[in-house]
């Protein structure tokens, strides 16, 4: 992966109010997000995601720390900067609804410093991959909520942008065209840097490059899922042994350490087995004793963790565990 | 700054498309709003000599009074709408500075108002017999208080930017009514010391001196000094105005207010 940083906030803080009021949104945040990766940005609600977005939006001004955008200084360079960006905001309305699809796609290209012949071609094929291409004519405020999130997604897309912030982008869209973002998304990767926050956890693992955590205003976790997985989960796998004999095996079992017996069913000539295991390698120990015993492993499962637990111990202060 | 032209004149020519059916009641109440006024100011001062004069006056007042509120409506509240609906916020996700986009769009707006005024104004000088602009040098004075307007509609916007109580929006809406209605009062009931005080604000310095240009008939050249007043306090009223709106933009960043959808 190329390493050149798109992105980089460095120790962001933000106090909401004064006094006893006081809330503290975000607490030191540091993160950069390097060309060309989908970067996402995961907490539960309160945790400072759309606060954090936007400080990088300068919507926000943080009360300390830094952001550069492409290497320059925000908000310094905010107005040549935002011509590269492609954003879609949580909560807000992101297009006029008094304007059809098209007009907000040339009105807000404008804005961005694209004219209306510049974005025509794209607009068309973004309203076509996301099947709006019959919708582009009609007012904003006639759609469904869904067509109204798409065509606030064509809007970030068709001005062609390096980086695209995309708060709660599958907001609103039904299963089939949330597989189809969770496809565009993975495809964007190829001609943009993507910042996503979503609450959907099986999509933020299935598309992220990386993955930074936050509760309570603070990061509490950063990297790839697998890095998550494996810094929080035990490895666990269910053995289905075929034995000869009596389980005496499992008293040996019993005995190692780091080695849990979480399952256990018994049958007469097999046995259905489910060990945690603190670290990963300990598994050659275990064979051992299946080989000391002449159980032979006839089917192994991979068991992992939900990535929602995962999320869930990294949330409850987990990361300890 | 090059596309935002095309992009607001779009925005225009759709806003425009809808209001067709919705001008004929405004000019209507634009009528009632004038006959109330004049018939007021009539009961005020009396039988005056000539009642075409003061029906005039009146109107000039009236214009520059809907040039007031039409730049208010066009900046002031039209910010306010768009951060109760969520839009300020990508408006401040541009290329282009927010005061340019306001301004743009009061600057296109002020065509609206200029077709709704003169259609306003030819309806009043038929019905009472009356014409309101004689001279050329109005335009002019007109030109030069633009700048003012605006001034004071972003300052009105920062002042809005800046507080999250609707209750004191609301005030301060009423307190912008109160503050302009001395637009519509004759000047002559004032007295000296109250009207060079009012001189200093270029919404009633423009009206001091239309009315002089077109009922009093005094050329502008007479008015050197009223000139060189309005000139300097609606420069003076802009750049404030830009001023406090950029301080209300900065705190509203600062207190994570931008929006209030």
């Amino acid at each position: 992966m190329d390493d050149k940083i798109v992105l980089k906030a460095e120790n962001l803080e933000k106090t909401f109010g004064a006094g006893k009021k006081a809330v503290k949104a975000v607490d030191g945040v540091s993160f950069a997000v390097r060309e060309k990766e989908i970067f996402a940005l995961l907490g539960p609600n309160g945790a400072g995601k759309t606060t954090t977005v936007k400080m990088l939006l300068n919507l926000v001004s943080p009360d300390k720390g830094s952001i550069q955008i492409f290497g320059e200084d925000m908000p310094k360079v905010q107005k040549e900067v935002m011509k590269e960006i492609g954003t879609l905001l949580e909560g807000s309305r992101n297009l006029y609804w008094h304007m059809t699809v098209r007009e907000n796609v040339y009105y807000f290209a404008n804005l961005r410093g694209k004219s209306a012949r510049e974005v025509k071609d794209d607009m068309e094929m973004w309203a076509e991959r996301l099947r709006i291409q019959d919708k582009l004519e009609e007012e904003v405020g006639k759609l469904s909520r869904g067509m109204q999130q798409k065509a606030a997604i064509i809007c970030a897309l068709a001005t062609k942008p390096k980086l695209l912030i995309l708060d709660e982008l599958l907001l609103g869209l039904d299963i089939i065209t949330r597989f189809e973002v969770e496809k565009l998304v993975k495809e964007l990767k190829e001609i943009s840097t993507l910042i996503i926050s979503s609450h959907d956890l099986r999509f933020i693992e299935k598309v992220s490059d990386r993955i930074l955590i936050i509760n309570k205003g603070k990061v509490v976790a950063e990297g790839t899922a697998s890095e998550l997985r494996h810094k929080i989960s035990y490895a666990k796998y269910r053995f289905t042994l075929r034995k000869n004999e009596e389980s005496r095996y499992l008293e040996e079992l019993k005995s190692i350490r780091g080695v849990e017996i979480s399952f256990y069913e018994g049958n007469i000539d097999t046995d259905i087995l489910e060990l945690t295991f603190e670290k990963p390698e300990l598994i050659y120990d275990v064979f051992d004793i299946f080989r000391k015993f002449s159980v032979i492993p006839v089917e192994i499962d991979n068991l992992g963790e939900p990535f929602e637990e995962i999320f869930k111990s990294f949330v409850e202060g987990g990361e300890n565990k | 700054m090059k596309y935002l032209w095309e992009a607001e004149l779009r925005r225009f020519v759709k806003f425009i498309k809808n209001m067709p059916t919705a001008n004929l009641p405004f000019l209507i109440f634009l009528y009632i709003l004038f006959w109330l006024i004049n018939f007021s100011s009539t009961l005020v001062i009396g039988n005056v000599e000539s009642s075409k004069s003061l029906t005039a006056a009146n109107m000039l007042g009236y214009v520059i009074w809907f040039f007031a509120m039409f730049s208010i409506s066009s900046i002031a509240q039209n910010m306010e709408d768009e951060r109760m609906q969520g839009t300020f916020e990508h408006l401040h996700l541009s290329s282009v500075s927010i005061k340019s986009i306001f301004l743009v769009r009061a600057l296109i707006h002020a065509i609206e108002s200029i077709v709704i005024i003169v259609i306003f104004i030819l309806i009043v000088g038929l019905i009472h017999r009356v014409v309101v602009f004689t001279n050329v040098y109005s335009l002019l004075v007109l030109l030069i208080l633009l700048p003012g307007l605006y001034g004071f509609a972003f300052l009105l916007a920062g002042l809005v930017l800046m507080m999250r109580s609707k209750e004191a929006k609301n005030w301060l809406a009423i307190l912008i009514y109160v503050l302009l209605v001395p637009l519509l009062i004759p000047e002559r009931i004032l007295s000296p010391a109250v009207r060079e005080i009012f001189s200093y604000f270029p919404m009633f310095q423009s009206v001091m001196m239309l009315r002089k240009l077109n009922i009093d008939k005094i050329p502008l050249n007479l008015m050197e000094v009223d000139f060189v007043k309005l000139v300097i306090t609606s420069i003076l009223f802009f750049v404030i105005g830009l001023l406090i709106f950029d301080i209300a933009d900065k705190k509203a960043k600062k207190k994570g207010i931008l929006g209030m959808y």
